[in-house]
């Protein structure tokens, strides 16, 4: 534990001040607004504006719409968290045993963490894509019945892969720094005591690896939720049929392209709470079994 | 250098947890004084309340007769060496033995002259350039040691300056503290759980236990009059043997029914006897006064060590004998006391006890000094 | 019989973990080398024959009609570039330093408002700016900061995360070097400007790294905050490519799409892959 040797000084208040000066206007003051807004409704030119309760919210909850973004933003981040946290594990193994071209594999298994997510999604679209695509061509010359701008299903196929390609890199960053982490006399009693490198992988390596994966866990959760925005309107757009929706994605077009400030600001303040008690669950439940 | 007293020191930390518990001591100018004690007695407190990085709850602390409390550490004119050194490790040697300097303003070549000669006499010369990363454990210790004395400070504090180094270094490192801490006549005050280290560097010394001073003396005193149980299991190696003993008329009942004959006994208590491996000898099963089971013979080259237990008990007992004699595993062993240096301790409250005895059998007031 | 099962056991091995490893660098590459290689053809050619995996002989072409200006560009691409660099920049630059004090601050000073500072810049890491970018947008306009470098990098800062990697980091200095620095009479500032700051270099640079590609991606709020090509990101020059690909019409520059996102990505990606080793220790250790 540090001390705290310096008192009575008028050092930290300066200090403190520029990082809370900029909270205050960019982070509280936008977040009472959100608040504010989510209870009121503006007339059709936004010259007036009426409070109304929770009508807001009830709209928003009883809207199919809603529910079937909500049901698609945690489908989305399961599939993304899920097979990006098992791919780059794979790699990261193999990639901590080999010897000879280690670190080249290293440079190419990590670069895709600077891509920006719309330089990836229009990438990725493109190579779907009907006019030019040739992994269109591909699925549809095997047999599938394939184009994202039309079938739900594809899209979310297409939007999926697209963010774990991106994410792959830094999950398979953390995993790498994980496995080197871990102290090479465990491993070497771990050989005395268990023969097989499979089991002795699932019974010694990847429980010392728990913290690691409970950290990526969360970050991946909170990169489906919000930075995949880029990769989706350069892809899908939301579409078909709002099929491929986040619940950020959705904010972003009612409140800014329907203009509906009122309906977006109860989008906003529901997942601003979601994701509050989301963190807080899964530091209470799911952190104090991990860290050793 | 410089007096300091101690007037009932003190330190409560926030959550009611007293750790100091009210000291006095009077270091004199030029003394060393080391204090000892195990982890977590309060001694490296002790050692900060001084420097100034821990509060001083309550009692008063003088350095040569100015009272300090509430001064910054560096308006009290100490230096300091840590465990782990806290070296600079962005700076060269040079810079961090003149960092202190440059904060005090001292001018530039009064600054490069004063570590020039702190070099010298550590032999740090050839390191100046050199940043601690480049060091070993040795020299980043010498270099901790220079960046104190360069500024002459009043008072030297050393935070188990040793602990870090290995067995060898740390013998080496010790005779060089104590020979430039004589040269340089600075007062010192040195916290170490390592009671060799403290018995050998001290002028005086303090053992503390739970916050409180135990016994203040020379090492000499402390060794061979312990003022409690606690200061006599602490110092010495291997540890005293400490064996619970019955008084009766005609003198003491161990716990396996032998019997220590001593005359005047003037008290009827159970009691505490603590007696130093080397002031074991082996006997006749006639003139012993009590008998030990081997268990287990160490060679020492220079003496035996005999490790066993009091003979039908479990009471541990470890004596060192003169290596001509011939010992094996599993036998038993008469032993006879030194009785000049028998210690008596107090079975409820650790004190050392004096007065059982008529003076002739009473040990003898020992060797002081 | 028996050392020759082993070695081939062990040949099989590395063999598998050579492929495991050569597919997922292929996985990886694979799609931004195509988009380079498509680049350098035609337009006409790409619709013809699909996307390229060998370089053409169109390249010149394509990437001086996206720096130098062209009808699909509402600003030439050195121009975007430049804000992106701008971006990147002044969000890093701004987030090292915002973050170092203040994590100073709260690191080494009990001071009354400690505490409750230190939760209101915790909860700023449960909500990014996503959650709240419309009212945020609202603010900024308000404070006629749309269209403005300020308005696009300072909201940006309120997310606090630079502010708990310093903090960590800080925690891990050990306390004996704050206390030798006090006995050696260094004061606050003294003590932050000669032992803490140059001890934080690798620190600092990591950071910076990081925040320097996360200000050059950013793209929501670019979006939303500037309408004036003046200043566009490059990312956001992006989209606005990708929009000309819907339009129907003309033939679509399909090698201007990949031209303008092989340039946003390049200068990220050298960052990142030339200081490697220090931006990898960086995030690693940032996130304990």
């Amino acid at each position: 534990m540090q001390s705290h040797p310096f008192k009575h000084s008028w050092v930290p208040y300066i200090f403190v001040a520029p990082q809370i000066i900029i909270i205050l206007i960019f982070f509280l003051w936008p977040a009472g607004q959100a608040v504010q807004q989510s209870f009121y409704r503006e007339d059709a030119f936004g010259l007036s504006s009426e409070f109304v309760g929770f009508l807001n919210y009830a709209e928003v909850l009883d809207d199919p719409e809603y529910t079937s973004t909500v049901l698609f933003t945690l489908l989305f981040s399961a599939l993304v968290t899920v097979f990006s946290i098992a791919l780059s594990l794979l790699l990261a193994v193999q990639a901590n045993q080999v010897i000879r071209g280690a670190d080249t594999y290293k440079t190419l298994l990590m670069w895709a963490y600077a891509i920006a997510p719309p330089a990836a999604g229009l990438i990725g679209g493109l190579l779907f894509s009907p006019l030019v695509g040739d992994l269109y061509q591909l699925l549809n010359n095997i047999g599938f019945d394939f184009n994202h701008n039309r079938n739900s299903s594809d899209a979310i196929f297409v939007v999926v892969l697209i963010a774990v390609w991106k994410q792959l890199s830094i999950n398979f960053i953390f995993f790498l720094s994980g496995l080197q982490s871990v102290p090479n006399s465990v491993l070497e009693a771990a050989r005395i005591d268990c023969p097989g490198a499979i089991k002795r992988f699932w019974t010694i390596t990847f429980p010392l690896l728990a913290p690691t994966t409970f950290f990526l866990l969360v970050i991946n959760t909170t990169y489906a939720f919000f930075e995949t925005f880029g990769i989706i309107d350069l892809t899908t757009k939301g579409g078909p049929g709002g099929s491929t929706t986040t619940l950020v994605y959705k904010i972003y077009q009612d409140g800014f392209l329907g203009a509906d400030f009122g309906g977006s600001s109860a989008q906003s303040v529901m997942l601003m709470v979601f994701v509050v008690v989301l963190t807080v669950f899964q530091f209470k439940f799911i952190d104090k079994k991990v860290h050793y | 250098m410089a007096q300091v007293s101690f007037h009932q020191l003190a330190k409560t930390y926030d959550n009611g947890f007293q750790a100091i518990h009210g000291i006095d001591l009077e270091i004199n100018d030029g003394e060393f004084v080391v204090i000892v004690g195990p982890s977590g007695c309060g001694k490296s407190t002790l050692l900060r309340m001084v420097a100034g990085l821990e509060e001083i709850t309550s009692g008063k602390l003088l350095i040569d007769e100015t009272f300090v409390n509430e001064r910054e550490p560096a308006e009290r004119d100490i230096a300091m060496v840590f465990q782990n050194y806290a070296l600079y490790p962005h700076m060269t040697v040079f810079n961090n033995m003149a960092y202190g300097l440059k904060n005090r303003k001292v001018p530039k070549d009064k600054i490069a002259s004063k570590v020039q000669q702190a070099a010298e006499v550590l032999q740090l010369t050839h390191l100046l350039d050199r940043k601690p990363g480049q060091l070993s454990g040795g020299q980043r210790q010498r270099v901790a040691m220079g960046r104190a004395i360069v500024r002459d400070p009043k008072l030297f504090l050393f935070d188990e300056p040793l602990s870090n180094l290995d067995a060898k270094l740390r013998g080496q490192m010790r005779i060089e503290i104590k020979k430039l801490q004589r040269q340089l006549g600075t007062t010192a005050l040195y916290v170490t759980h390592d009671q060799i280290e403290a018995m050998t560097l001290a002028d005086r010394l303090v053992v503390m236990d739970n916050g409180h001073p135990e016994q203040t003396g020379t090492p000499e005193e402390l060794y061979s009059r312990p003022a409690t149980r606690f200061v006599a299991g602490f110092l010495g190696t291997p540890s005293i043997n400490f064996l619970d003993v019955q008084l009766t008329a005609t003198g003491a009942q161990l716990s396996n029914g032998e019997h220590i004959k001593i005359a005047g006994v003037s008290d009827s208590r159970t009691i505490t006897l603590g007696l130093r491996a080397e002031d074991l000898t082996c006997s006749t099963p006639a003139q012993a006064d009590f008998t030990m089971s081997v268990e287990l013979v160490e060679q020492l080259g220079s003496e035996l060590q005999a490790v066993g237990v009091l003979q039908g008990t479990t009471e541990k007992l470890i004596v060192k004998l003169n290596k001509s004699e011939h010992l094996e595993e599993g036998m038993t062993l008469p032993l006879k006391i030194n009785r000049n240096h028998w210690h008596w301790f107090d079975a409820d409250t650790g004190q050392r006890v004096d007065s059982l005895f008529t003076t002739q059998n009473a040990p003898q007031q020992a060797i002081a000094v | 019989m028996q050392v020759k099962t082993v070695i081939n056991k062990k040949r099989l091995q590395a063999l598998f973990r050579h492929s495991v490893l050569i597919s997922g660098a292929l996985f990886l590459v694979m799609p931004l080398w195509i988009a380079l290689m498509s680049s350098t053809h035609s337009p006409e050619a790409l619709f013809r024959e699909g996307l390229q995996f060998l370089p053409g002989s169109y390249g010149y072409e394509t990437y001086s009609q996206i720096l130098m200006g062209s009808d699909l560009l509402s600003a030439p691409a050195w121009r975007m570039l430049l804000n992106s660099l701008i971006l990147g920049l002044g969000f890093a630059i701004g987030k090292v330093i915002i973050s170092m004090i203040a994590a100073y601050a709260l690191v080494y000073f009990r001071f009354p408002l400690a505490v409750p500072l230190f939760w209101m810049i915790f909860m700023t890491l449960l909500l990014p700016l996503e959650v709240r970018i419309i009212p945020s947008y609202e603010v900024v306009a308000k404070l006629n900061l749309l269209n403005s470098y300020t308005g696009l990098i300072v909201p940006l800062i309120a997310s606090a995360t630079g502010t708990f990697f310093f903090r960590q980091f800080y925690r891990s200095v050990p306390a004996e070097l704050l206390e030798a620095a006090r006995i050696d009479g260094a004061g606050p500032l003294r003590f932050f400007i000669d032992i803490l700051i140059p001890l934080s270099t690798t620190m600092m640079a990591a950071i910076f790294i990081i925040m320097f590609v996360a200000g050059w991606n950013q793209y929501l709020w670019p979006l939303l905050m500037t309408t004036d090509p003046e200043y566009y990101s490059i990312v956001i020059g992006i989209r606005q490519v990708f929009q000309t690909l819907n339009e129907g019409g003309t033939l679509p520059q399909f090698n201007i799409a990949f031209g303008l996102t092989v340039l946003a990505t390049i200068p990220p990606v050298l960052v990142v892959v030339i200081f490697q080793k220090m931006f990898v220790k960086g995030l690693v250790e940032t996130e304990k």
